[in-house]
């Protein structure tokens, strides 16, 4: 690719421009407040200006003469280090201002310098800086920034307007120019040529033509993947030479010129999959087909999946009837312990988000990328850093120790508890098949069933005996008038059932 | 009267049935106290111990991983030269051909304020910084000559533990377990201990990461205070005795379910939850320092204000090992002396090097240092300079990065004791004998655990990968 792609940032939201000159107007000399802040007759904004002046002369002294004063060589870092902070964009952006000449800046520019200027510069005369009060201005500052929204940028792309030439290099050493190179595609590919367009866009349009052989292939076995737990071709992350062949080749191929003809339907290719007998096989294995098929690739059956993180969580959050089924915005953080993320490089604290907000679905969980949520590493998230097409599934007692430990799924067995015992059911055994149902989609079969009421029985005896073990149990609040040794048994039992392996599996 | 009999007959059919579960639980709980499993690898215990690639001259590692990277210049390393030419600029000679941003050619040539003498029958040279530590000098073998190829944390740490410098590829840690197993059937393969002495250079969770490799092989991070292992305690009101029924009624209802539909992964499912339950218990105990003597405590630095942290994981790390743990890496994170190095310094050192030198006698005392191999050290070592960055106030001084030549320490099986291997040039920048790199000393890790480097691997993305990438050699000199 020779197109380059440039940072450019769009817009100015930040209210914070304004909000200097704002302090700077209330507190300039018309008002009386202010005259305490200037001793003599000038006004406070040229006594600063004069002063950010100085300051700047300096930092630019010891840019062009690195070595010769270490305070401000650090100074001058500093300034590039930490500039922009808050919004996390725009490093080295400060010290690209302070070399702009002051009628070349623009006001958005000289008051961010200004900002900056006020938090870190009374390293020039520190005297003059509680002479003029300038601490004050700039706890004023902060406390106006506080009550404006906080700024933001929107970081946007577009093509560079030079072609940029590209070169081969030497054994992937960047200082060892080879040959140049033009934008191509692959040989075995249908051929392509940027011509006049944007390379960027006329690429697009190239991968989705109607006779590039991949795009929907790759498509279409991704979303295979997802509900049969393998794709047609096993390596759904390589359709080359190293990848493997597909086991149904002309499904593939069907599959593909069906999407391709749907236009690119996704919603449609998920109807045609999951109504197709294939789908709807169980998951049951006939006896034969464990030595003729042992990894199922035939699909003579249905393949059990555990669940993904996100789902496993989704669905305590639904059986429970806790989930906040809220679309888009903003990540949230559903509690987990601190030392999770106290892990990660440069520390980081983990202030979950509150209710509603926490009980949102797993998809929506930030991500620290050095410490990600601990259930999703359980359950098999992958590495945040890298793409991955294929999720690896793994059986662990640390996914057996959240699931019957973390507070977050003792409460959704607590809320469930809830739910079942407020429908309008006659007994026990009644309630029992509710929530096998809302848990498994079945009712339990009859050594089931036994199982589960000898469990509950033995619950509510033990809490009826022990009404201190139930209050200290039971933290969550139950409908009006629930005796708490029952709301406690009922934890309990929904808690297995919120632990069995059938509950975490797509059968 | 007749639902009643029968309820009882499948109830007691089915506790027959599930004499797995129920009855493994109850057995579990006796066999808890020792901890290390018996029999070789079933196909539900991916983390059961596995046949190395030669015979392995060392059971388990403790990786004490001094993050932040300490100086090799003030605790190892004594450089007259440095005396000589202390305040001066660095001779040309050494920054010929470097490419290294981190290293300021504006800097100054600055001695060690710090006093060296030699230990042991071998004699070791230890600064007064590690008065203890010193003591085991005819146990350790001190490699000088140690390279790196980055020279920032982060990189240079995931270089140290995953074999390259950016994230997403497995930790040693986990390919060790992947490779050898382990042998603890109540606790995981590969544990973590943290320091916990406020803000450090730490990479976080990548770099005891599994990446690809299958979760099991993930380090997992223990703590001694509150509970060791993420969410080990049962939820608040949940008494033992209510846990074990919670259990049983969940490991029953599988089974019952495994008849219905017989899939292997409720088998494995079935194990997860003994393991976790044999966690529950073998970990507290584990922690519980209580059966300690006093003159181990001692030895560890376990109560005393400065030492207590670290020694305390030392120990804790012994405990491990002897319960059959593969691999243990600890962390202390506070060495990044840019400035006031020497003040700094010997905090760090008061903090850390009992509880080494603790371990590194108890393990031998008890037998356990011919089957555990200690290894000491950071990402990369420090500068012969002093810093600029902060100014050079006098006694404020700092040292920077140095990727070219520092020290790491290696002890136990496999590996020579009272030797000193390989050297840096006279001002201590480059290594420039036997020079050794992370690969190298990776290599030679695996290859004391009896797996060769170069068969470790793992199909991913269309390729074999390994610890190693395509580099490193068993370093040959060091190994007894």
């Amino acid at each position: 690719m020779t197109t380059r792609q440039q940072n450019q940032f769009t817009g100015h939201f930040s209210q914070s421009n304004s909000i200097v000159r704002q302090s700077l107007i209330q507190i300039g000399p018309a008002t009386p407040s202010t005259r305490s802040f200037c001793s003599d007759s000038k006004p406070l904004k040229s006594r600063i200006e004069e002063l950010q002046k100085r300051w700047e002369s300096k930092c630019l002294h010891a840019w062009r003469n690195p070595g010769e004063d270490s305070t401000w060589d650090r100074q001058w870092e500093v300034l590039g280090l930490i500039w922009g902070g808050n919004l996390g964009e725009g490093q080295l952006e400060g010290c690209e201002i302070a070399k702009l000449d002051w009628s070349k800046r623009t006001q958005r520019q000289q008051d961010d310098l200004l900002d900056y200027f006020l938090h870190r510069g009374s390293i020039i005369d520190s005297a003059k800086f509680s002479e003029l009060k300038l601490g004050q201005l700039r706890n004023r500052l902060e406390a106006l920034k506080k009550e404006f929204p906080r700024a933001t940028r929107a970081p946007t792309m577009r093509a560079a307007q030079t072609h940029r030439q590209t070169y081969i290099h030497q054994r992937g050493e960047f200082r060892d120019r080879g040959p140049d190179v033009e934008p191509s595609t692959p040989n075995c590919l249908p051929g392509w040529s940027p011509g006049n367009e944007d390379a960027r866009l006329s690429l697009a349009r190239w991968l989705i033509s109607e006779n590039h052989p991949l795009t929907a292939r790759v498509t279409v076995n991704r979303l295979w993947q997802k509900f049969f737990g393998r794709g047609l071709v096993m390596t759904t992350e390589d359709f080359g030479t190293r990848g493997e062949l597909p086991s149904h080749p002309k499904l593939l191929d069907w599959l593909a010129s069906e999407f391709l003809r749907s236009g690119w339907d996704v919603k449609a290719l998920h109807r045609l999959i999951v109504t197709s007998a294939t789908y709807r096989q169980s998951s049951d294995s006939r006896r034969d087909l464990k030595t003729r098929d042992p990894n199922n690739v035939l699909l003579a059956r249905q393949n059990s999946l555990r669940v993904s993180s996100e789902t496993v969580r989704d669905l305590g959050l639904a059986v429970s009837g806790l989930l906040y089924a809220k679309m888009g915005g903003a990540s949230v953080k559903p509690p987990q312990p601190e030392r999770v993320t106290m892990e990660a490089f440069g520390y980081n604290d983990w202030q979950p988000s509150p209710a509603p907000e926490c009980y949102r679905r797993g998809l929506y969980t930030f991500i620290i990328r050095t410490a990600p949520f601990a259930q999703s590493t359980t359950f098999d998230s992958p590495n945040p850093n890298e793409i991955c097409t294929r999720r690896e599934r793994s059986n662990t007692p640390l996914q057996a120790l959240t699931l019957l430990n973390d507070p977050v799924f003792f409460e959704m067995a607590q809320a469930m508890a809830d739910r079942v015992l407020r429908q309008n059911l006659k007994s026990d055994a009644e309630r029992i098949d509710f929530a096998f149902r809302l848990c498994i989609s079945r009712t339990p079969n009859l050594n089931e069933k036994q199982r589960t009421i000898d469990y509950l029985s033995s619950q509510l005896d033990l809490f009826a005996t022990k009404p201190d073990a139930a209050k200290e149990l039971v933290n969550y609040e139950f409908k009006q008038g629930t005796p708490r040794h029952v709301a406690a048994a009922w934890t309990n039992l929904c808690s297995v059932l919120l632990n069995l392996h059938e509950f975490i599996t797509r059968d | 009267m007749f639902y009643q009999n029968l309820a009882n007959l499948q109830r007691r059919h089915f506790l027959q049935e599930s004499a797995c579960g129920l009855g493994t639980i109850a057995l579990a709980d006796l066999l808890a106290a020792d901890g290390k499993t018996a029999n070789a690898a079933t196909p539900l215990n991916p983390l059961a111990p596995k046949q190395s690639h030669h015979r392995p001259a060392a059971k388990n590692v403790i990786f004490l991983f001094m993050a932040g990277a300490p100086s090799q210049l003030d605790l190892f390393s004594p450089k007259p030269k440095l005396k000589q030419l202390h305040g001066q600029p660095v001779p040309r000679m050494f920054l010929e051909g470097l490419d290294d941003n981190l290293i300021k050619g504006s800097a100054r040539v600055f001695a060690s304020p710090r006093d060296f003498r030699k230990y042991g029958a071998c004699g070791m040279e230890f600064s007064d910084y590690l008065p203890n530590l010193a003591t085991c000098a005819d146990d350790l073998c001190m490699i000088r000559s140690m390279t790196t190829s980055v020279s920032n944390h982060h990189p240079g740490q995931l270089l140290m533990n995953c074999g390259v410098s950016h994230f997403g590829l497995p930790s040693m840690g986990s390919w060790v377990t992947y490779g050898f197993g382990s042998e603890s059937r109540n606790l995981p393969g590969f544990v973590v201990l943290l320091s916990r002495n406020g803000p450090g250079d730490i990479g976080g969770a990548a770099l005891w990461d599994n990446a690809f490799l299958p979760s099991e092989f993930r380090g997992v991070t223990f703590r001694g205070e509150g509970d060791p292992i993420l969410h080990l305690s049962s939820p608040k009101g949940i008494t033992p005795n209510m846990q074990r029924d919670r259990l049983a009624a969940i490991i029953d209802l599988n089974r019952l379910r495994q008849k219905q539909l017989p899939d292997p992964e409720i088998n494995s499912r079935i194990a997860a939850y003994e393991l976790a339950y044999r966690m529950q218990t073998a970990a507290p105990e584990l922690v519980d320092l209580a059966g300690e003597s006093k003159h181990t405590l001692d030895l560890y630095g376990v109560g005393d204000e400065k030492a207590n942290w670290f020694g305390s994981n030392c120990l804790m790390a012994r405990r491990m090992v002897e319960r059959g743990v593969r691999f243990v890496q600890l962390y202390h994170f506070t060495w990044d002396d840019h400035s006031s190095l020497n003040k700094k310094l010997k905090e760090n050192c008061e903090m850390t090097e009992r509880g080494v030198a603790g371990l590194i006698k108890d393990l031998k005392q008890r037998g356990l240092l011919d089957d555990t191999l200690v290894v000491w050290g950071g990402e990369f070592g420090r500068t012969p300079m002093n810093e600029v960055r902060r100014g050079i106030n006098p006694g404020r001084e700092g040292r920077d990065h140095h990727p070219f030549g520092f020290t790491m320490l290696m002890a136990g099986g496999g590996i020579k004791r009272g030797h000193i291997f390989g050297s840096t040039d006279e001002l201590g920048y480059h290594a420039v004998e036997d020079r050794v790199d992370v690969h190298d000393l990776q290599a030679t890790i695996l290859h004391c655990l009896g797996l060769d480097h170069t068969q470790l691997t793992y199909r991913h993305k269309g390729r074999d990968f390994r610890l190693t990438d395509v580099a490193g050699n068993v370093i040959e000199k060091v190994l007894a």
